[in-house]
């Protein structure tokens, strides 16, 4: 009887030391896999729209923007 | 004149109207063209990506994501319909039929040959020691809500769950989900633990031919035996193998993506299922044995000391042994009468 209520015991110990290790070296996927933002589409585009109005035309796909977008973000890390 | 002319164009174009469905309808008789149908009849999809195409350049399919877990971009792969078709159809009856296969047996072999009778003596003799006992029941205490919260995986939301509903099920598999994963580790250490202790007591020789050719005594006649005999052998090669078997799986399963990948971890959980049904029948029948099965073999584990009588009958060539490394000590002159 001894024997089995130190088993219990040790059982629940080792389990316990196990869930504070586990926990300690493994991350939820949202923690893992966090980003500081996603990008859907080409540098200086969007889906909304370059004035944001929901209304993409094909001149907002230009070299100008694409290039302003890349300068702004470049500044961005710059700074 | 001018009234006739107003009822002749009322006429044509109450005639028109009339028969303008008419002639629809004959126009469709002539062209048998379906509602949604390319009139030129040709398939306009008929060159375009299909999935068998795509199956042919890759065994999954898999679309482009921005975000950095570059798993997410993975769409269709084929195994994951024969995983899921083995877990929901097949795992259950697997894995019911192999454990109440096992209880029936042992229940019939029990109403017919009833309970392995054991001689008795006023002497008892050690079996187990103190550490051997308490490494036996903390991977056995473990093996038990292994068993249980791994059982809940595949019959739980089909036995339990319409009994205790859906929230108090789902809070249920939470902690057993944790208490299956944490207490695996205790389990992990007492199976290498008896490995370690026990293995060089469980070298299969001839000896435990001639008790398996005498069926254990239980088919009459006596089954020498060393310290354990072969059935016992039997069941601890398949706590070792199977053990390391489920810790090896269930290590690749609790770090995803760490060792295998998706198709690898769908492969460790069908083994892992199956040894584990395999593994529930075998100790089924191991406690059945140390139990119910043989009278005066739970003290061996129990308390840790076991009848000499009783020794001698199951397990005399070690009983010898240790009488001779005792150097002396309670001796019983003879063969023992034959287990019952």
């Amino acid at each position: 009887m001894k024997a089995f209520l130190i088993a219990l015991v040790a059982a629940v110990a080792i389990g316990f030391v196990a869930s504070v290790v586990l926990s300690g070296s493994q991350q939820l996927a949202y923690q893992k896999f966090a980003t500081s933002g996603v990008r859907i589409s080409e540098p200086g585009t969007n889906l909304v729209g370059h004035k944001w109005n929901g209304d993409p035309t094909p001149a907002d796909f230009t070299n100008e923007t694409r290039e302003k977008a890349e300068d702004a973000r470049a500044d961005s890390k710059g700074s | 004149m001018r009234s006739a002319l107003k009822l002749l164009s009322t006429l044509v174009v109450a005639v028109t109207l009339a028969g303008a469905p008419v002639a629809v309808g004959a126009a469709f008789a002539q062209n048998p063209t379906q509602v949604g149908e390319n009139p030129s009849g040709d398939n306009p999809t008929a060159d375009s990506v299909n999935e068998e195409y795509l199956f042919k350049q890759d065994s999954k399919i898999h679309g482009r994501v921005s975000i950095p877990d570059q798993k997410a971009a993975n769409l269709i792969q084929p195994q994951g319909r024969e995983y899921r078709a083995f877990h929901e159809r097949s795992l259950p009856w697997i894995a019911g039929v192999v454990i109440l296969g096992m209880i029936v047996v042992l229940a019939a072999f029990l109403l017919i040959k009833g309970r392995m009778a054991s001689p008795r003596s006023a002497e008892k003799i050690t079996r187990y020691n103190a550490f051997e006992r308490f490494n036996h029941w903390m991977t056995a205490t473990c093996f038990i809500v292994l068993a249980l919260s791994g059982l809940n995986y595949i019959f739980g939301k089909r036995l339990l769950m319409p009994l205790i509903g859906p929230d108090a099920f789902g809070t249920a598999s939470q902690l057993a989900k944790y208490a299956h994963v944490y207490l695996a580790w205790p389990f992990m250490l007492g199976v290498l633990t008896m490995l370690f202790v026990w293995v060089k007591d469980n070298i299969p020789n001839r000896i435990d031919w001639a008790w398996l050719k005498a069926g254990g005594g239980v088919l009459g006649g006596h089954a020498h035996a060393e310290r354990f005999n072969a059935g016992q052998k039997v069941i601890f090669w398949m706590v070792v193998g199977f053990g390391l078997a489920m810790g090896v799986t269930g290590i690749a399963m609790l770090f995803p993506f760490a060792l295998v990948d998706v198709n690898g971890m769908q492969l460790m959980q069908i083994v892992h299922a199956s040894i584990g049904a395999l593994f529930i029948a075998g100790i089924i029948l191991h406690i059945y044995t140390g139990t119910v099965g043989i009278e005066g073999s739970f003290s061996a584990m129990g308390s840790g000391e076991v009848d000499l009588a009783w020794a001698r009958a199951h397990h005399d060539l070690w009983v010898e042994e240790q009488q001779a490394k005792a150097g002396g000590g309670p001796r019983l002159k003879g063969h023992p009468q034959p287990a019952e």
